[in-house]
């Protein structure tokens, strides 16, 4: 495998959460590499460990013990100021509970990430409202999330996570709360900025319709991971 | 820059407006704070103001230029001397109103069988219905104040005398009745006494000063004491209170050549008066600072309320990438909207009462049902709210760093939150 392709690698990481005198592993001594350009899965039940995988991955959290990287760079050697920077230029996110900012309209929150970018007026325009356009929202532009469905509002996240057109989009049970068209329609668009841009796409779900779409399929179980497969070119995984 | 600094200001205003009942009830507290602090500032600055111009005319004078000896010896032996060239120095000053020369001495008075102590006051009477409470109209209760000794036909005719009227009672002395007043000269030797006709009688509602002052001609006085030109005291009216400090240093530069004298601000002479005054304004500061603190203490704990509500919103703004200071900034930011729209309201409420107080003013005589006595003054009149604009524009200031300094620590906690701790927060 070519190290310029590698976007993330995490080796021996394992992330320990302590109640009381109780030590609970939520992710165990994973070691795995994501690949630019790789649309991956990682499924598995409730309590797996995919989230927590899934914050370490986009420097919300960090490892226990173990190395983390981004691009090359180790995450866990960052300052909260470069670990915010990363965040904010490398990577876009997408949560199972939308959380947009509730006084921003639409628009605003799709144009969120840009202004902290500091990108002009014409171009953040051009990008939030292209991605309003394109997750099909334009004529909801300004209504606040207090107006729009779930679906929605996951619309919104979404155009709010691409528009900042991210080498990195992770989605954490985007289509929990969707019905079956718009989790299609959602899995469809990540495809697309997929192909199109070389977005690399981590998404968490125990939801069959995505995990019928992945390209690469991590199958996690206790923090640890049971198998890691590529599609074939026939579509089953290997 | 500026797109993200109006950002800020729209997630800030709109938050500000979202939790509209807590925005409310804080801005409420400390629109209300500040309003207080005005009005008592407005009434506690005139009161202590008509204060200070009454102990003034009561006697003392703004300045007053007196021998260095009088305060320790208290007679007419410790006098100014040599006073046309010094009153005329005086009156050159900018500044300056009136000049009002006096003898004060004390003796006893006698009318018929009935006699008691007294404290005589000696001045001008032309000049003493001017600067003197005591011989204007508002204190005086019977009769008229005492006539010039030189509008008398014949100077042998005994002067005017006008009396407290608590002394006038004592000494069961009507208008016109014909009273002695005795005396000690200053140089020593036998007592001397002349008589004088009672011309009218005062009331102040200080009881010493009804039961025991008595005031006539300073030219009779001088006559009663076998003194020269003299003066016990030259006092200083000026046109403005804040005046005393620059016209005391101008006199004691311009009187430095002379000895005998020392010049003392109204301060000095009337130390317990200023420093009742002192402690009524330091009290008052005392009070509103406390009222402000635990004002203070809601709004911190609005804010943080505010911040720990919103925890999971923060978060998420962390986890896109939003970095702590510009965090700190938003709940800053949002702090200044709640401190600058209340200091507003506050600021309208404090000068609407202002204007109120201003123009109709509060009866203190008729809340006391009374004269109200305070050190060695009484007050009995109206008390008006007095502002600067620099004094609402300090008060407003401070309204404002009160409520950003209470919103430091919601922020600084909001900056630090973990981005995945923050968003587990429900």
């Amino acid at each position: 495998m070519s190290e310029a392709k590698v976007l993330i690698r995490l080796v021996e990481v394992t992330k320990t959460y302590k109640t009381n005198d109780l030590e609970v592993h939520a992710v165990n001594r994973v070691s795995l590499t994501i690949q630019r350009g790789d649309f991956v899965v990682l499924a598995g039940p409730s309590g797996c460990g995919k989230t927590t995988l899934m914050n370490m991955m986009g420097a919300l959290d960090v490892p226990t013990s173990g190395t983390l990287e981004f691009d090359g760079k180790r995450m866990d050697q960052m300052s909260p100021k470069e670990l915010s920077d990363l965040r904010l230029h490398q990577m876009g996110f997408v949560f199972q509970a939308y959380n947009l900012i509730p006084v921003l309209t639409a628009y605003e929150n799709a144009e969120y990430v840009l202004l902290l970018r500091g990108l002009g007026e014409a171009e953040r325009k051009e990008r939030a409202g292209g991605m309003l356009a394109r997750v099909g929202l334009s004529d909801h532009a300004h209504k606040r999330p207090g107006q729009l469905s779930g679906g929605q509002q996951q619309r919104v996240a979404i155009a709010r996570a691409l528009a900042g057109d991210p080498p990195l989009l992770i989605a954490d049970e985007p289509t929990a709360n969707l019905d079956s068209r718009a989790s299609q329609d959602l899995i469809e668009l990540m495809h697309a900025m997929n192909r199109e841009k070389g977005t690399t796409i981590v998404i968490g779900s125990h939801d069959q319709r995505v995990i019928d779409q992945a390209d690469r399929l991590i199958m996690l179980e206790d923090g640890k991971i049971l198998s890691d497969q590529r599609k074939t070119e026939k579509g089953a995984p290997e | 820059m500026f797109s993200q600094l109006l950002l800020a200001l729209k997630i800030a205003f709109r938050s500000f407006v979202r939790h509209g009942r807590r925005s409310f009830i804080a801005g409420t507290a400390v629109a209300l704070s500040l309003a207080m602090m005005l009005f008592s500032k407005g009434m506690g600055d005139d009161g202590r103001a008509r204060m200070k111009d009454m102990g003034v005319r009561m006697g003392s004078g703004h300045v007053l230029v007196e021998h260095p000896d009088y305060r320790t010896e208290q007679s007419a032996s410790a006098a100014v001397s040599n006073l046309p060239p010094l009153i005329e120095k005086v009156k050159q000053m900018d500044g300056v109103e009136y000049v009002a020369p006096r003898l004060l001495s004390s003796g006893l008075i006698t009318h018929g069988a009935k006699s008691a102590a007294v404290v005589l006051h000696a001045g001008l009477p032309d000049v003493e219905v001017e600067t003197n409470d005591v011989a204007g109209k508002k204190a005086r209760v019977l009769g008229e104040y005492v006539k010039p000794r030189r509008s008398r036909e014949f100077s042998s005719v005994p002067g005017d005398i006008y009396l407290g009227d608590g002394l006038s009672e004592k000494l069961d002395a009507r208008i016109g009745d014909r009273i002695v007043v005795t005396i000690a000269p200053p140089g020593g030797g036998d007592p001397r006494a002349a008589a004088f006709y009672v011309s009218g009688t005062f009331h102040t509602a200080v009881t010493e000063v009804d039961r025991g002052m008595a005031h006539i001609d300073l030219d009779d006085a001088r006559e009663l004491l076998g003194v020269g030109e003299v003066a016990t005291q030259v006092a200083v009216l000026l046109s403005e209170q804040e005046m005393v400090p620059r016209v005391t240093e101008e006199l004691r530069a311009a009187l430095s050549e002379r000895a005998d004298l020392v010049v003392r601000p109204w301060q000095e002479v009337l130390v317990e008066l200023h420093e009742a005054l002192v402690i009524d304004e330091a009290s008052n500061q005392i009070l509103m600072s406390v009222i402000f603190f635990i004002v203070t203490l809601g709004i911190f704990n609005s804010i943080l309320m505010s911040v720990t509500e919103r925890t999971r919103e923060l978060g998420v703004q962390k986890a896109l990438g939003t970095s702590g200071r510009r965090i700190f900034t938003y709940v800053m930011m949002e702090a200044f909207i709640l401190a600058v729209v209340s200091a507003a309201v506050g600021v309208g409420l404090g000068l609407a009462a202002h204007f109120y107080m201003a123009r109709h003013g509060l009866n203190v005589g008729a809340m006391m049902e009374g004269d109200y006595e305070f050190s060695g003054i009484a007050f009995n009149g109206y008390i008006y709210s007095r502002l600067t604009v620099s004094g609402v524009a300090f008060w407003a200031g401070i309204t404002v760093l009160l409520v950003l300094l209470s919103a430091l620590y919601p922020a600084y906690r909001a900056a630090r939150q973990v981005p995945v701790e923050a968003m587990r927060h429900v």
